[in-house]
Parts: C-alpha cells; sequence; structure tokens
C-alpha cells in the first residue's frame, strides 16, 4: 500500500515538473515571438512617448542640452531644440502629440528632417488647457522620404522670438503614434522583406 | 489524498533550476537577435530586471546545489577549460546586452561569468 501511494507520489510530482517544464517552454517561446512581432509592428500601430528626462530606447533627451532644463518637466530656454526618435522598421505616419505649457505664446512648429531642410508643421488641437495651463496639441507627418538614418530620424522644435532664457516652454510628455499597414493586410512576404531591408539599413 | 511535499527541495529547486535554464537559453537567443538587429529586445523588454532574475536565479540554484553532498565525478583540467571559455561567452553576451547601461554593465556581466561557472561546475560535479 506505501508503495503505491509512494509510486503515485513520484508519478504526480513528474507531471508537475513536467507541467511547469512545458510551461517555461511555451512562455519563453512566446516572449521571443511577442518581442519581434512587436518590433515588425504587426497591428501596423506603435505608441511610443517620452517626458524627456533621459534617453529612452525610442527617444533622445533635447538636444542641445544647454538650451534645455531638466525639472519636474523639461523646459525649452532657447531656441531651436532638437530631439531624435528611433524607429523600429519603415512606417508611413507619425502622429505627434506634446503636451505643453507656452505662456509667451510663441509660435510652436515641429518637424522632421528632410535633408538640408526640416518639414515644419504647426500644431492643431481643441482640447482646453488643463489646471497647470498645459495643452495638449499634435501634429501629423507622412514618413516617406524623411532622413532616416541608422533607424534614426532627427525632430526640431522651433520656437520663433525665443531670446529670454527666463520666458521660456515647458514640455511635460510626447506621444508619437506611427502608422503602416498591419500584417496580415496585403503581402506578408513584403512586409518581411520590407522589415529585413530596414534592418539590414540599420548598420 | 495525495500531497506534493515541497519540503523535501525537489520541486521548487528544480523549477528554479529550470527557470535559470530557460532565461539562460533567452538570453543567448536576445543577444543573438540584437546581433541581427540593434535594439530588438531592448525597445520592449526591460534588460535590468530580466538579468536580475537571471542572476539571482543563477545564485540561488547554486547555492541550492552545494548543499548537496554527494560526489560523483572529479572534472579534469578540459571540463575546466570548457567550463571557464563558456561562462566568458555568457559574460560577455551579458555585457553585450547591457552595453548602454556603462560600468553597470561591466560588473553585471562579471557577474554573469562567475554565477555561470559555478552554476556549471556544480552541475558537472554532482
Amino acid at each position: 500500500m506505501t508503495m503505491i501511494m509512494n509510486m503515485m507520489k513520484h508519478m504526480t510530482t513528474t507531471i508537475i515538473m513536467k507541467f511547469i517544464k512545458a510551461v517555461i517552454i511555451i512562455g519563453s517561446v512566446c516572449l521571443v515571438l511577442f518581442l519581434i512581432l512587436q518590433d515588425m509592428a504587426w497591428t501596423g500601430r506603435l505608441e511610443v512617448q517620452t517626458d524627456f528626462k533621459k534617453f529612452t530606447p525610442f527617444f533622445t533627451i533635447l538636444k542641445p542640452q544647454d538650451r534645455n532644463i531638466i525639472g519636474d518637466v523639461a523646459y525649452i530656454k532657447g531656441e531651436p531644440a532638437y530631439f531624435d526618435l528611433y524607429l523600429p522598421r519603415d512606417f508611413d505616419k507619425a502622429i505627434l502629440e506634446i503636451e505643453y505649457k507656452n505662456e509667451f505664446g510663441y509660435p510652436i512648429q515641429i518637424g522632421p528632417n528632410v535633408g538640408l531642410e526640416w518639414e515644419l508643421k504647426d500644431l492643431s488641437g481643441d482640447l482646453p488647457p488643463d489646471e497647470n495651463n498645459f495643452i495638449i496639441q499634435s501634429a501629423k507627418f507622412d514618413l516617406e522620404g524623411k532622413n532616416i538614418n541608422n533607424g534614426k530620424l532627427r525632430f526640431i522644435i522651433s520656437l520663433s522670438g525665443l531670446f529670454e532664457p527666463e520666458k521660456g516652454v515647458y514640455v511635460k510628455n510626447l506621444k508619437i503614434t506611427l502608422l503602416r499597414d498591419p500584417l496580415w493586410q496585403g503581402s506578408a512576404a513584403d512586409n518581411l522583406i520590407s522589415y529585413l531591408k530596414y534592418a539590414k539599413n540599420q548598420f | 489524498m495525495l500531497k506534493i511535499n515541497f519540503k523535501d527541495n525537489q520541486i521548487l529547486p528544480a523549477v528554479g533550476r529550470d527557470l535559470f535554464l530557460a532565461g539562460f537559453v533567452l538570453l543567448v537567443i536576445f543577444s543573438f537577435l540584437e546581433l541581427f538587429k540593434p535594439r530588438i529586445v531592448t525597445n520592449y523588454l526591460n534588460l535590468d530586471i530580466f538579468l536580475f532574475f537571471l542572476l539571482l536565479l543563477g545564485a540561488v540554484a547554486i547555492m541550492h546545489q552545494r548543499q548537496e553532498k554527494k560526489k560523483i565525478k572529479k572534472l579534469n583540467f578540459l571540463d575546466y577549460s570548457t567550463i571557464c571559455l563558456f561562462s566568458v561567452l555568457v559574460g560577455i553576451l551579458i555585457f553585450y546586452l547591457t552595453r548602454t547601461t556603462g560600468f553597470f554593465s561591466f560588473l553585471i556581466g562579471l557577474a554573469g561569468v562567475v554565477i555561470c561557472y559555478f552554476f556549471i561546475r556544480e552541475t558537472m560535479e554532482y
């Protein structure tokens, strides 16, 4: 009787161990697949954001550093300011949303680098400012033909008329939504080839 | 009713060891993915947390194995050389994955070498 009990106990332990091993293996495979699919933007949409306080995988901080102060929020005291966006693959469009406080009413323009020039756009939006006078506004860009080097695209923030460092602009948050065709639309092979070509050009 | 005995140190250490091995294999896969396409892993996964748990699991697995006394096999010079080479390879992989973190990257790579060395040595000795 005791022997049978011990055998059953041993079998139960073995089954549990096999189950746990299977879970670990399936979990690991899922994690790798998730990372690859996420990088390929399989849904056709990738949202990234930064508060400019430190470097993140997708964004640098605001440059040059002597034109900015990083406190509770980033403060731009000189213009123009720049930041770099790292794109994991080729995208068609980008919607940029910025939360900022512009107490002195400078005309703010943002845009990506196009060779020797910048494609500057005015910010627009209907949302009212919050209690601290921060407002969220957006701009939409077509990414075709932009100067993307090694997966990096530089943006400029132009604040015409900002000459006094104490009369700057606060930037709380920046969100960029990157858009392209989802993986299941069109040819999956073409999608994969364009991803691989982009990966190759990152070096 | 049958009960699983967690006190006799069979299941939990085995799970810990399996997790460490799975994490180690993932580390190798991540390193190759990063070689193929930079930021493919670091964009979406917090490597600090991943490596912390991996090194922790490795340390726990070593400590558990060191408590067991029954030695079966003595290692020769070739075994030790292989273990050293393999551990250094692991250290380089960790160093490569965490290269953006500066000096911390070197330290964590070194910790990876030490843990991997002891873990493999203990595994081969018993």
